[in-house]
């Protein structure tokens, strides 16, 4: 609450009126300040003092004083406070990609929507995942909203024991509904589960509630729209918002005896591709060079210095500086890179289109004025012509001493 | 040995009219890579269906396309393939495009006919006719790839990402012969999607907690150096792109 203390325009008006009958008089002389000491309500704090915490994590205004206290609880009470669910009336599978053992922000959009299934009926949420998750993780996935954990003793690279051991559970665990991601491995196992298992499918689901799930058919121009849900379920990404409520706990873990059987297909390590052969739709980390670079030798050093896939803005394609398989934007490709450095490059707003879903953008570039130094994590306000060999030079040299 | 290649007659998602669909024509593709010899396999479910888009994928290089009727997929299919013990590898597409698109069918006919299957094929290593294994690369998003092994027989589904296709020529898809066949009808398996099919309706995306504008999306603080020396200036984007988890 603000400490300022405020003229009360009331008061002064009654201190200058005139005192006698008939039409109010007031005096124009001027007056010696009174100090106020009468305080401005703060409509923020109130709100705040009223404000509690409701089971699902939405906020909830208790009117009449009794909501004071539990409102500015200290951040140690409210971790020690998690939502356990011992004996769920349902449960609802997810199987998270867990890639390099981390819960992406697609993992938890699959959380959230199991969670969502599970909390109209009292149920549970069950995690399947693969062994040697460490005691963090299993706080993650609680956090992620799990209340269970199912070990399965499944090698990744064997995607057909990883299905029938899935199947396996579902029906052992007498589970109501399965849900994965729609991403590639996702996908694949979902599919491999619902052909054992021979269980209702929606893949690709667009729209998502409780009442309903919508996925498109007949080449994207139709829809399907189902209002009891399947017991199979593939989510599309951003199609379901991650759990934000009250961390659950996970109260029951179960380990899936090993039975030793082997799949048929064996998948190996993944590897990544060579960077400068790579399609820029496909590349990871893109260097592209704009209207302000003109040493296109010193550009190409440091593409191949830093490993990266070159790009390049319309300007430079026009002129036939690159090739035209690399402009990015617009009319040329749209990236799925992670990380882009743009050399030379302003950022009209069609190559911008391009560059649309980069996390990471390093920009060097003469304008600090410039679109794209506004988009870009780290801008480097230099002669992109100076900054290159420099750059090739650095990255050669730690290349040779390491 | 034999590669027989699944086609569907695919409907072009803009025009909504018939059209190849295009990771099936990768996977003609895919099927070149492992023999010379490749058939065309159709299941037509309504009678009398048109075959103009067959002759648009036999342009891609087909010896002969086979047209069987009957009411199920997966089960015409997984009979006729059980009829002809010569065909080692099934391709098929990723997903179909004018039909249920669940991408469900060649695991479906895999499980029914108990061969090995592996999705997102991006190309075929080694195929080798003495021991009956294959060794494929995996397609996984950014340009990363995975080997895997399996057994033939097997069903392979193609991914969008094969690479260059083979070239469309107007005089095979004239020459190639389309047969039809009255397929062996078996029970259905029943995985018809129920519910209700409306028109499509594009659905916004959940804003992902990045912002895809004009702010600096995640990771930077949006930084600006102004005028530093170029060796300054290599420093700071080499710290830059390793804090970011690139190995340089």
């Amino acid at each position: 609450m603000t400490q300022r203390t405020r003229r009360n325009p009331f008061e002064d008006r009654a201190r200058r009126r005139i005192a006698g009958s008939g039409r109010p008089r007031f005096t124009l002389r001027p007056m010696a300040a009174v100090a106020e000491v009468q305080r401005r309500r703060n409509p923020r704090a109130e709100l705040a003092r009223i404000t509690v915490e409701g089971p699902a994590g939405r906020p909830r205004l208790v009117r009449g004083g009794q909501g004071g206290s539990t409102a500015l609880r200290s951040p140690a009470q409210r971790v020690a406070q998690r939502i356990r669910v011992e004996t769920p009336a349902m449960l609802v599978l997810a199987v998270p990609d867990l890639a390099e053992g981390r819960l992406s922000r697609f993992d938890r959009q699959i959380l959230g929507a199991a969670r969502l299934i599970a909390d109209t009926a009292q149920g549970g949420v069950c995690v399947l995942c693969p062994p040697g998750l460490d005691e963090q993780a299993q706080t993650m996935l609680g956090d992620a909203g799990a209340d269970r954990l199912c070990i399965l003793p499944t090698d990744p690279a064997d995607p057909e024991r990883f299905a029938s051991d899935i199947v396996a559970w579902v029906k052992q665990s007498g589970a109501a509904h399965l849900l994965l991601p729609e991403s590639p491995d996702g996908a694949d196992l979902a599919r491999r589960v619902v052909a054992e298992g021979a269980f209702d499918f929606l893949g690709g689901i667009q729209a998502f509630s409780t009442r309903n799930v919508i996925a498109p058919c007949r080449a994207s121009r139709r829809e399907r729209v189902l209002t009891t849900l399947p017991i199979v379920m593939t989510l599309e990404e951003d199609r379901a918002a991650p759990y934000a409520g009250v961390a659950h706990d996970i109260c029951q873990v179960d380990h899936v005896a090993d039975t030793g059987a082997v799949g048929r297909v064996r998948l190996g390590a993944a590897m990544a591709a060579d960077p400068a052969s790579l399609p820029l739709a496909e590349a990871p980390f893109v260097a592209a060079a704009g209207n302000g670079v003109t040493d296109f030798t010193a550009f190409a050093a440091m593409v191949r210095a830093l490993g990266a896939t070159p790009g390049a803005s319309r300007v430079v394609c026009d002129a036939g500086l690159m090739p035209r398989a690399t402009q990015v934007g617009a009319s040329g490709t749209v990236l799925d890179a992670v990380c882009y450095l743009a050399m030379g490059i302003s950022g009209a707003p069609q190559h911008l289109q391009g560059i649309g879903r980069v996390e990471h953008i390093v920009a060097v570039n003469t304008d600090l004025h410039a679109a794209m130094i506004g988009r870009a994590g780290l801008a480097i306000i230099a002669d992109a012509q100076e900054v290159m060999p420099a750059l090739t030079d650095l990255l050669n040299q730690k290349g040779s001493n390491a | 040995m034999k590669v027989a290649v699944a086609l569907s007659a695919g409907v072009d998602p803009i025009s909504g009219r018939a059209a190849p669909v295009p990771s099936e024509i990768h996977a003609i593709g895919l099927a070149h890579q492992i023999c010379e010899s490749v058939i065309g396999v159709h299941v037509s479910v309504h009678a009398g269906a048109d075959t103009t888009v067959l002759r648009d994928y036999a342009a891609y290089g087909l010896n002969q396309i086979i047209v069987l009727e009957g009411a199920d997929v997966c089960a015409t299919l997984s009979a006729w393939l059980h009829a002809h013990p010569d065909i080692a590898v099934l391709l098929t597409g990723q997903q179909a495009c004018g039909g249920q698109d669940s991408g469900l069918v060649p695991f479906l006919v895999a499980r029914r006919l108990g061969w090995a299957m592996v999705s997102d094929v991006a190309q075929v290593l080694q195929a080798s006719a003495g021991d009956r294994t294959l060794d494929v690369l995996q397609a996984r998003p950014r340009g990363v790839r995975r080997p895997a092994a399996l057994p033939m027989p097997c069903v392979l589904g193609a991914s969008a990402r094969t690479g260059p296709v083979p070239d469309a020529v107007y005089a095979q898809a004239r020459a190639t012969p389309i047969v039809r066949e009255l397929a062996a009808t078996e029970a259905g398996h029943g995985h018809e999607a129920g519910g209700e099919e409306r028109p499509w309706r594009a659905r916004p995306k959940l804003l992902s907690g990045q912002p895809q504008g004009a702010a600096p999306a995640g990771g930077g603080s949006g930084k600006v150096l102004v005028g530093p020396p170029a060796a300054q200036a290599a420093r700071e984007i080499v710290d830059y792109l390793r804090a970011i988890g690139l190995d340089l």
